[in-house]
């Protein structure tokens, strides 16, 4: 399962840095990964893939390839997820990693890679212990020139040191969901799941034990047993409260306690970390922002947008940063947008209309009108596409899900301090997609592209019709 | 480690490359650097930049070991890199630096100490081992848990470059011992290390105390280190039910855990348990779903990769068990290609009957997706392949898809017809409206064979039929007559079989279209014929035009016998069944036996370990002790008694490079049962083709045996009273210079088998071993390498 080499390469397939851990591997083997991977057709690269003995595994960061070897049938997850530490790791030692932080760094690049991976075996990966035994000049002053370098903390915890110490002692909490959505062409969801994350960022001195409670559904049937007669009030609670799906914890959460009743108490790591991940997949979640796209094509090669917004949270939310991108047919020209709220343009390298909103209250329907004009010629593949219209979006103090935070309690028994905890909630899309339906043209030449329940659906009835049409309209 | 040549073209970046070695030569030996440490730094740090660039800095070696014995840590750490770097190229100047480290293995910061003794390790040369040891076994009993990991690694390396020391100073008791070491990565570090230096002699000695003390600890590891006491737990065989249970049930919260490596880990363990008990696996591939579906969708598009190849192995196994979960399989906007291709496939296995219509719909949207439109439509057609029920829907789209008039779509699209119409040849009147209206020339060979094929079959419904098969051997013949456009040998074969094969398509094509329209196709048929038989450079295919001739003109020289007219109607369009499962739906070896490898790159190469690994790891209980006399104790061995390793079972071979040829005779592994249940040929034979690992032995040979010698042989050389046991002579025989002669044994429930072929003309005796009833893997290995030295020593008289 170790891994015998690793190498940073440009896309190009140069070699920028190498690591060979364990010998047994020709450095030449890095030409032959340029070979497939950075020549070959796109639909024969995969992530792993092996020649001559040895295992390649890769995986791409901005400009960057970071690419492992192995003779041995190594775990793949597990190599996978030493290249995605590695690259973890690095950012946070140089903000950004690409290239030139790598070529600029490569001293702190090297002594990392040589802590976090002994003979071919990952050791502890863990930036805070890390940025015990080596500094960046990002991380303030070398301090080890004055105190000499620290041995990384030992002992049955292995995540906290001891003798941590915070003025004000603090612990912030965001829970993180993020809705990925796909929306047929009807306007049915296809596929919707909310994936959530507890970010914390723990500033608390000493050896704190903290106790989060959540309003989880079987906390409630848990108590709900316990409880001797019908709680009204519990039972109310429970209705109220999610259902989790494959929640996910930290190292530092106890599992076991988890396992028995449902409470998530933990000895954290200094400094962010993510807590918990969980998903709620619910398979019919109502999109939050609809974008209907009315398509009007006019003779003389110009063509006409459409487009309904509408908002379907509460009035008293608002979503920050929204931005609708609709894709429009490629080399368009003089474009002429309108709408009734945010700054619409047109961004010819995305092939796109890119619809910005700084604010957007809930319960509120806009309009963008666009008009563009067309290319005379268009080739076939370019005729076929209808790509998705895709909405970006954050709406502040929400859960989609409706999960919160009851208590979180910290309890350190030797310094016994008051500290604050601070709970934020986010709501923002992920993979958020609105299909447009095929174009179905009418005699007057107009075209539906999305759109609510559209009266000639995808169905099988009414395939032939759209064929019959859009030969039509070539 | 080789130096690494320099880059010419990044070497064109310093113009002058033999001026900056010498340059930095000068910097390092000028006494303002030397005492000035920011400056020094500089200057080591270009010399790493440098070699880090490919630019060969081994000049500069006995410099660098001069700043060795700088105070500043940077420095040193920076020379460390530089020297494990180089020293193997730099093997007489290595030694130089030894003493520095050695005096760093005793510095008071347990930081060098590490530091000091991980570089000393990494040197890679074999002049260092005699001066390792002492810093090995001292930093084993450190009281810095930093040290003592390193010393952990440094037991590994030093393995490796000199297994004899290794051996010789019982590392191994001392890792198992530290096993129970209270820090964690020590620990965790040591199961690592155990499991590497013992694989050549079937992994690390796992007992219930040592699984239960490390389920108890299992929360402490970090993420790495569990994994790795994962894999070990993967060894481990419940003694009985009760603890499997047990087990499994204190590993199930692990399943929380945030780690993908983790959650694999503990699925891999789960798998490997219930095996036996088929209901259990079944149940435990459920539990499985959930969480990989949460890494499918969270993880990056690498993981989830890795996730989607583990889930198609699953369903593979046990179709049903992501079909519910089949909205996880959609494209998302950001997919790269190779997570798409790999949900297609998870797309087309998970369909059933309930959800296909969902399925066919998506999988239609992804056909105008230009960068796997090819792939969606073959999946599409494999849905409804599987799936009855989805059939028209798919026809629905292929028409749709069709009336793009994109040749690319159209190349596909008729192959999965063709494949439709194998299966469901009753429902051809659904076809109709697409072939009517849409076939072209196509460019693909597949393409060409399967509209031909339709046409021969179906040709009686689509009335343009004559005329295209007109075209189309009006087009081959022209092509064969023009000069080929590709020059190269290999494009050419390859054209010449294209056209060979399309060529008996259309001939078989046409001659069942005659039966069915008769007067339009003699015109075609008649010329074709004959040009096939007058002038056609391949034999078979003239041959085959010559007997569809003879056969059709036998029957019409008779236009009054209605009844050989029919017998040719009957042999040319005698009645197909529908096809019912093709080979590619089929099970699969590669089924049954991923779950020996789960969670490792077998799952996502598709493939067994042994295909695409060639490593051979040592085996330490072969390694002759360097201080102790040869060993000469033959007793019967247990492979995984735990202090083989450290008896050292005889032998005189250094045998690193795990050579089946040097596998020592005097080595029983295995004992064989004195007086076996006798085989019958086609027993032997179906053990033989049923076992899956095996191995050849190559021996030189001194005197040709007889079929009789070579019989004796094998049955003196043991029987029930002989002490290895009884081997058995199933049959000999010769095949002209070569004598061939099967033998087997017992042992336990494992048969061993054996083929000795005895080759007089180039004196050599090739040696072919089985092992049937064992893991099937390479835990086989000391196993069949054992018994064939015992078969070595049986024909001892004749090598």
């Amino acid at each position: 399962m170790c891994v015998s080499a690793i190498f940073v390469l440009d896309l190009q397939g140069k070699v920028i840095l190498c690591r060979n851990y364990r010998g047994d591997v020709p450095l030449s083997a890095a030409d032959k990964f340029v070979e497939r991977v950075v020549e070959e057709e796109e639909s024969q690269v995969k992530p792993v893939f092996t020649e001559g003995g040895i295992t390649y595994t890769y995986i791409k960061h901005t400009n960057l390839y970071f690419l492992a070897f192995t003779t041995r049938n190594a775990n793949a997850a597990m190599v996978l997820m030493f290249l995605y530490r590695l690259v973890e790791t690095f950012q946070t030692y140089f903000n950004k990693l690409e290239e030139e932080s790598i070529r600029d760094n490569f001293v702190i690049v090297y002594e990392l890679m040589d802590e976090m991976m002994d003979f071919g075996y990952p050791q502890s990966c863990d930036s805070q212990v890390l940025q015990t035994t080596i500094r960046s000049n990002r991380l303030g002053p070398a301090s080890q020139q004055k105190r000499g370098p620290q041995a990384p903390p030992t002992g049955i915890i292995s995540w906290r040191q001891e003798g941590i110490r915070y003025k004000q002692n603090q612990v912030f909490l965001d829970v993180i969901e993020q809705v990925n959505l796909l929306v047929s062409s009807t306007g049915t969801p296809l596929y919707s799941e909310i994936v959530g994350s507890l970010v914390m960022n723990c500033e608390l001195s000493g050896m704190p034990d903290l106790k989060l409670g959540l309003n989880d559904k079987l906390v409630f049937e848990h108590m709900q047993m316990e409880s001797a007669g019908p709680n009204p009030q519990l039972e109310q609670a429970r209705q109220k409260a999610v259902d989790l799906e494959d929640v996910r914890f930290h190292q530092c959460v106890r599992l076991a306690k988890f396992d028995t009743d449902r409470t998530i108490s933990f000895v954290p790591p200094d400094g962010k970390f993510e807590l918990m991940s969980y998903r709620v997949s619910k398979a019919t979640l109502k999109p939050l922002i609809w974008v209907e796209n009315t398509v009007e094509k006019h003779a003389g090669s110009r063509v006409e947008f459409n487009v309904k917004l509408s908002s379907h949270f509460k009035p008293r939310s608002q979503a920050n940063n929204v931005e609708v991108i609709i894709p429009v047919p490629p080399d368009c020209d003089s474009p002429d947008t309108e709408c009734s709220i945010g700054s619409c343009v047109y961004a010819p390298e995305r092939d796109a209309l890119v619809w910005s909103i700084k604010q957007l209250q809930g319960g509120k329907q806009y309009l963008l009108k666009a008009q563009l004009g067309l290319p005379s010629v268009q080739n076939e593949e370019e005729r076929m596409k209808r790509p998705p219209i895709t909405v970006k979006f954050e709406i502040p103090y929400f859960t989609l899900s409706g999960i919160q935070v009851r208590y979180l309690k910290v309890l350190e028994e030797k310094l016994n301090y008051q500290s604050l905890p601070w709970v934020r909630y986010l709501t923002k899309s992920g993979d958020y997609q609105l299909r447009q339906a095929d174009p179905e043209g009418t005699a007057s030449g107009s075209m539906r592209m999305s759109g609510t329940p559209a009266p000639q659906s995808r169905g099988v009835g009414a395939m032939a019709q759209g064929v019959g049409s859009s030969s039509r309209h070539r | 480690m080789a130096a690494p040549a320099p880059k010419p073209d990044q070497g064109a970046y310093f113009a002058d490359r033999k001026g900056e070695v010498n340059e930095l030569r000068a910097l390092i030996r000028n006494p303002i650097v030397e005492h000035d440490p920011a400056k020094k730094r500089e200057v080591i740090k270009r010399v790493t930049t440098y070699m880090t660039q490919g630019i060969d800095m081994s000049g500069l070696f006995s410099d660098m070991v001069m700043s060795v014995v700088s105070k500043d840590f940077t420095v040193k750490k920076l020379v460390y890199q530089y020297l494990c770097y180089y020293a193997t190229v730099q093997e007489d100047l290595t030694i130089l630096v030894i003493n520095t480290l050695r005096r760093d293995c005793k510095n008071e910061n347990p930081m060098v100490r590490g530091l000091a003794l991980r570089s000393l390790s990494s040197l890679r040369v074999s002049s260092v081992v005699e001066y390792l040891v002492p810093h090995i076994t001292a930093g084993l009993t450190d009281a810095s848990s930093y040290v003592r990991s390193a010393a952990v690694n440094a037991c590994i390396k030093l393995f490796h470059i000199s297994p004899a020391t290794f051996k010789e100073n019982n590392l191994v008791d001392t890792l198992y011992e530290m096993i129970r070491d209270r820090d964690a990565t020590v620990a965790g570090n040591c199961v690592a290390a155990l499991n590497e230096i013992l694989a050549g002699d079937g992994g690390i000695q796992i007992n219930r105390p040592l699984v239960t003390y490390m389920l108890n600890r299992l929360g402490e590891f970090n993420e790495w280190h569990a994994m790795r006491v994962l894999e070990l737990l993967q060894g481990y065989a419940p003694q009985s039910e009760e603890e499997l249970y047990d087990i499994m049930n204190l590993l199930e919260d692990r399943f929380r855990h945030a780690h993908s490596g983790v959650m694999f880990g503990v699925a891999a363990v789960f798998l490997k348990f219930a095996r036996p008990h088929a209901r259990l696996h079944e149940d435990v591939c459920r539990r499985i779903v959930d969480p990989l579906v949460t890494f499918l969708s969270t993880s990056p598009p690498e993981i989830a990769y890795v996730c989607l190849a583990h889930a198609r192995a699953m369903q593979e196994r046990f179709p049903g068990l992501f079909d519910t979960a089949y909205r996880t399989f959609y494209f998302r906007i950001f997919d790269p290609l190779y997570v798409k291709l790999e949900k297609l496939e998870m797309l087309v296995l998970v369909a059933n009957e309930a959800n296909a219509a969902h399925i066919v719909a998506e999988v239609g949207e992804y056909c105008t997706e230009m960068d796997v439109s090819r792939q969606a439509i073959r999946a599409l057609g494999r849905i409804a392949l599987r799936v009855g029920k989805a059939l028209d829907q798919v026809v629905g789209l292929l028409q749709e898809l069709l009336a793009y008039e994109v040749a690319s779509f159209a190349q596909v699209i008729v192959v999965v017809i063709q494949d439709l119409l194998r299966k469901y040849p009753g429902s051809y009147e659904k076809f109709l409206p697409i072939l009517g209206r849409h076939l072209y020339a196509f460019d693909t060979a597949e393409a060409k064979e399967a509209l031909i094929w339709i046409l021969g079959e179906f040709g009686e419904y689509i009335p343009a039929t004559p005329y295209l098969l007109e075209q189309l051997i009006e087009k081959v013949s022209t092509q064969s007559a023009a000069p080929p456009d590709d020059p190269t040998a290999g494009g050419r074969a390859k054209r010449e079989s294209e056209l060979k094969s399309i060529k008996f398509q259309l001939l078989t094509a046409a001659t069942k279209l005659l039966f069915k329209r008769g007067p339009e196709m003699q015109q075609i048929l008649g010329p074709f014929l004959g040009a096939l038989i007058n002038d056609c450079q391949q034999a078979d295919l003239r041959d085959r035009a010559l007997l569809i001739y003879r056969t059709l003109s036998c029957s019409a020289r008779q236009p009054n016998d209605d009844g050989l007219l029919e017998l040719a109607h009957n042999v040319f369009l005698a009645p197909k069944s529908a096809s019912g499962v093709f080979t590619e739906e089929m099970t699969s070896e590669f089924k049954e036996r991923i779950f020996d490898e789960f969670n490792s790159c077998s799952v996502l190469l598709r493939q067994p370990a042994s295909h695409f690994i060639k490593t051979v790891p040592i085996r330490l209980s072969q390694i002759e002790a360097q201080a102790t006399p040869a060993n000469t104790e033959s007793g019967v061995l247990d492979p995984y008694s735990p202090d083989e390793a450290t008896r050292g079972a005889g032998g005189d071979l250094l045998n690193i490079g795990g050579a089946v040829a040097t596998a020592a005779p005097a080595a029983p592994l295995v004992s064989l049962e004195p007086n076996p249940e006798r085989l019958t040929p086609p027993q032997f034979q179906a053990a033989w083709s049923g076992a899956p690992y095996g191995e050849t032995l190559e021996l030189a040979m001194r005197a040709v045996p007889t079929q009789t010698d070579l019989q004796q042989a094998i049955a003196q050389s043991s029987g029930p009273t002989h002490e290895l046991g009884s081997l058995l002579c199933l049959a000999v025989g010769a095949v002209g210079p070569v004598v061939k002669g099967f033998l087997y044994a017992r042992s336990g429930p494992k048969l061993l088998l054996g083929e000795v072929q005895a080759n007089g003309a180039a004196m050599q005796l090739l040696v072919k071993i089985k092992l049937a009833g064992g893991a099937g893997d390479h835990t086989d290995q000391p196993t069949v390498r054992a018994f064939g030295a015992i078969v070595q020593q049986a024909l001892g008289r004749f090598l």
